[in-house]
Parts: C-alpha cells; structure tokens; sequence
C-alpha cells in the first residue's frame, strides 16, 4: 500500500520538474536579452545634475563620459535621485551622495561602507560581484537611499 | 508611480531577482498538469488516513545536548539584546548576534531543518528546558487543549509575523532581545500554570509551528516516543485535530504571503503611501491573511456542496487544514532560502563579536558573504518547490476526500480544494515573479 503511492509521489514529482527544466531552460537565453534593455532604461532616467558639479569631487568621477547620478539628502529626507540603480554583474556602480550629515553610506549583502560629509558629493563606487537587488540606505540616519538591482 | 520601501523587513538587505516570466508560466503550467492529472490518475481508494507504518530507526542520536543548545542560544539572544541597549550600539545591521539568531535560525533554519530531520524544535525549545530546571508545569491540565486548541498560537504567530514584517526596528537587537525576554515570562507563567505540553501547544506559536512543518518529514517518533521512519508527509494526516488548526495553517501561508507581496511593484502601486504607513501595513498584513482565510472557507463551503452535503464546511476546513502544509512550507522555503544560504553566512563574522562589542572571538569578524548561488538555479528552486508543494497539497487532499466523501462526491469535491490550491500556487509564482 504504501509503496504504490510512494511510486506515484515519485512519478509526479519527476513529471514536475522535468515540465520545469524543459520550459524554464528553453528561456534562459531570452531573459539576458530582457535585462539588457531595462538596464539601459533605467540609466538613461537617471538626473543630469550632476555633470556640472562633479569637477568637485574626486578626478576620477570626471574621467567617466556618462552623468553619475547624483542622492541629495537634506534634513533626514531624500530630496532628489533615483529609486533604483541598475547594473550588470560584473559591471562597475557608480553614484554619488550629497548629504547634509555625517553618516555612513552602507551598502547590505556587498557590505560596504563610505562615510558621507556634509554639503559634499562623495562617489560611491564598487563592482557588483552578485546578482540580486540590495538595500542602499544612510546607516544611522536609517534613511533609504535606493535599491541596487544587479541582473545577470 | 508610487513606490513604497522594498526593505525593512525583518533582517537582511537582499532581496531574489524577479523570476522571470517564462518560469512564471513553466511553473503554472505544471501545476494546471499535475492538478488534473492527479485528480485523474490517482488512487480510488484512501491510503494514507490510517496512520504510517513505523519502522525502527537503527542509529539514535544522543538528543540530551539539544536542550542546552536551545537555552544558550536564548541566553545569547536576551544578553545581546540588552548589551546593545547599554552600549549604544543598537542600530539595524549593527554586528549583533540576537537579530541572527531570532529571525534566521530559530525562525527559518530549526523549522526549514526539521522538514527533513523530522521535530527537533521539541529537543531544543528552551522553554521546555528552563521548565524542567526550574521545576515547573508538572500537572498536564490537558482539558485546555481541547477548550483553546491552537488559537492562542495562531494569535502569537500574528503578533510575531507582525514584529518581523511590520514593525519598523525589527532587526534592532534591543527589539529581539527585549521579545525574548517577554515571551520568556509569557511561556514559563503559561507553563506554572497550564503545564509543559499543554501550554507549548496552546500558547507557544512555534511548538505547532514545527510540529506541522516537520510531519512533512520522514523520520519522527511513533505514539510510544520512539524514532522512527515513517515516509514523507505520512504524519500530516494524522495530525491531532486541535481547535484553530486551519486559523493556523492560514496564517502561515498569509504571512509569507504579506511579506512577498509586499516586496513586489505591483503591491506598491495598488497600496500607494498607505501601504507604507505603521498603521496601514498592519492592516493589511491582517486584511491579506483574513482572505486567504476566506477563500480557504469559502471552498470548504463549496465542497461541502459539491460533495452531497453531510459534512458541515466547518468541519471541511480542519479536516483539510493539513492538505494546505505542503503549500505554506512552499511558500516559506521559496521566500527565504536564499536569505538561509547569504545572509546566515553573517552568523560566521558575528558569532566572533556577538554583543558587537568589537571583539574577535574565533579570528572570523571581517568574514564577508560569499554570494556562491547564481539567479538562475535560484529560480529553479523557487519554483520547484512551489511546483512540489502543491503537488503534495494536492495528494493529500485526494486522499483525505476519499476518506471524508462517499462515491461520486469525492471526486466532485476536490473540484473546490484544488481550484483554492491551483489559485494559493498561482499566487505563490506571482510573488516570486514580483
């Protein structure tokens, strides 16, 4: 008795997965395609205010032919920049934040810290070694920055 | 569009990348298969419902340790809580042992492991040590159980999803350490009171928590305590029918649910600022839970119908309450494995600086997290074990209609648990396809 329903248990599960493997597998390829694009979008709605103001900072923020978004917070509130960044694995984030505090920028999973100066720009840079979408906030302020989407 | 806060929930700042679409169909698509397949080619006659056939396990682990592992972890948990407090380091993320220990390995990794193992919360819930050390609960008042069933645990698994997901300093050690230490007090009066067994089962969320979770395992012990193999999902059949058993099933499953949901675009543009408001999560978390509850009665009331009447839809529901298991372990295991696998690899740096005092106790405290599993087998098993959670709710709802309804009827009923079951399934994929 209890053998006959483990074979159909067994034979089910088989079924299950081997539906899985074939659909899921079929279309591995096409997601790459598909993140490619949001990537692009999602850059391309990042502000263009930073472009002047960056000659302040670090000459390695100058060097870069793209706009690196700029997160300006101002009085424990986020007044301006992107919700998400999107990235590439592998790919170098770059952004910079403008706070009005001392604090710590912390990025979760990475675990990186940069500390943050007040009425200054500071570049965040790191390369994104994991795929996933991570929590960017001001550490103790407890004030999130935005979300780090790193696709395959 | 209006986006709320994808974080803040519990522990952990890394969420899974969206299943893909194509998963998405893949694994509703086996679902809709296996569905009518399994109400076609099944067995005609109940199988299960008598109970297993119990084989002697050979080798038995000494479990005595269990006990003292279980109250050094509580232990750590209060004094890292409190330690926090007076050393001002009580911030979210902060190297802290207490948060760890509360939300990933007494909430995910003891349950998760007892799936497999079979119940080895029973060995390790230190309030069952610290009852027998201090000499307390000895008089079983088991006319309790009977009276209150497992509608008190259900009500403290709210109150805990509530803290986890809701509540904003969840992560802060003080929150955890100042919660164990509550609930400590809470349980051990229960327990002078009502006695160990009794007042665990009542009161104590995560007692039926891992009793219902771990009957999916094989092994576990026979009525006479021995260990013994049984065969997967063998005990959920013959689980005791205690008062609030579905309450409580439906809480699982609308927990993990608010949790997923909530993380997903979707939810942020339907529930806008609200959403993201104390006051608002709250109600939603229990808005989502109590529909999940409805729908659940709801087809328990169509079976009822479709089955010939006889059996009362209340009756449908805790004699169905089981079939749901399965499908709730799904949902937990897709939700949070990777959060076991990434985010509990913290354990190594913080077991080395555990009250974040800046020590470095086994030379580990700068050890990062090794983000070793890629997307893709990560989809994989999302939806893999969603795919096998329903398959297993789907069997043990056939079988149990066998046993519950007579000829035609039988069949005829499932037609109302497996339209509920294909839709939680659905649900399920459409979280992690966020």
């Amino acid at each position: 008795m209890s053998n006959y329903s483990g074979k159909h248990l067994g034979k089910l599960a088989i079924l299950a997965l081997l539906v899985v493997a074939c659909v899921g597998g079929a279309e591995v390829t096409t997601t790459s395609a598909t993140t490619s694009t949001s990537t692009s979008t999602s850059t391309s709605t990042a502000p263009s205010t930073t472009s002047a103001s960056t000659t302040t900072t670090t000459a390695s923020t100058t060097t870069t032919s793209q706009d690196v978004p700029l997160i300006k917070v101002e009085d424990g509130v986020k007044t301006e920049g992107l919700d998400t960044l999107s990235v590439r694995v592998g790919e170098t984030v770059r952004f910079e934040v403008e706070a009005d505090v001392s604090d710590e920028i912390h990025v979760h999973g990475f675990d990186l810290h940069f500390e943050t100066v007040p009425g200054q720009e500071v570049l965040v840079e790191f390369v994104a070694e994991a795929t996933g979408i991570f929590e960017i906030e001001l550490e103790a302020a407890g004030l999130h920055l935005l979300d780090l989407e790193v696709t395959p | 569009m209006i986006r709320t806060e994808l974080f803040g929930h519990g522990i952990g700042g890394r969420l899974d990348l969206p299943v893909p679409l194509s998963y998405f169909a893949a694994g509703a698509a086996v679902v809709l298969i296996v569905t009518f397949v399994g109400l076609a080619a099944l067995w005609p006659e109940p199988r299960l419902q008598d109970g297993p056939r119990y084989h002697p396990v050979r080798w038995r682990p000494p479990l005595g340790w269990l006990g003292g592992i279980g109250v050094l972890g509580l232990a750590v948990t209060m004094v890292a809580g409190v330690s926090a407090l007076v050393a001002g380091n009580d911030a979210i993320g902060s190297r802290n042992l207490a948060p760890l220990l509360v939300w990933v390995v007494f909430w995910l990794i003891i349950p998760f492991l007892g799936v497999i193992l079979g119940n080895i919360y029973t060995g390790l819930n230190p309030w069952r040590t610290l009852a027998v050390w201090l000499g307390l609960g000895g008089l079983e008042r088991t006319e309790a159980v009977r009276r209150w069933g497992v509608w008190p645990a259900a009500a403290v698994l709210v109150a805990f999803a509530w803290l986890e997901l809701v509540y904003p300093d969840s992560a802060t050690p003080s929150t955890v350490g100042i919660a164990a230490l509550v609930y400590t007090v809470y349980l051990l009066v229960l327990i002078a009171r009502l006695g160990t067994n009794t007042a665990l089962t009542i009161g104590d969320a995560f007692t039926p928590y891992n009793r219902l979770l771990s009957s999916i395992s094989p092994y576990g012990r026979n009525p006479e305590g021995q260990l013994v193999r049984r065969g997967w999902l063998r005990a959920l059949p013959v689980l005791p029918a205690w008062r609030g058993l579905a309450p409580f099933v439906i809480v699982m499953i609308g927990t993990v649910s608010y949790d997923g949901l909530s993380a997903t675009e979707w939810w942020g543009t339907v529930t806008g600022t609200f959403g993201s408001t104390l006051l608002g999560e709250t109600v939603l978390l229990l808005a989502l839970t109590a529909l999940i509850g409805a729908g659940f009665y709801l087809a328990c009331t169509a079976a009822t119908w479709l089955g010939g009447g006889g059996v009362p839809a209340a009756s449908v529901a805790s004699r169905f309450a089981h079939t749901l298991v399965p499908i709730a372990f799904a949902y937990a295991f897709a939700h949070y494995f990777t959060l076991i696998l990434f985010e509990g690899q913290q354990l190594i740096s913080n077991v080395s600086d555990p009250f974040g005092l800046g020590w470095d106790l086994f030379g580990t405290r700068d050890y990062k997290i090794n983000f070793f599993l890629g997307p893709i087998p990560v989809w994989y098993i999302q939806v893999g074990i969603i795919v096998a959670g329903h398959v297993a709710g789907v069997i043990l709802a056939h079988d149990r209609a066998l046993a519950d309804f007579k000829g035609i009827g039988a069949v005829r009923s499932q037609y109302a648990m497996l339209l509920l079951m294909v839709l939680l399934t659905s649900l399920g994929l459409f979280i992690l396809a966020g």
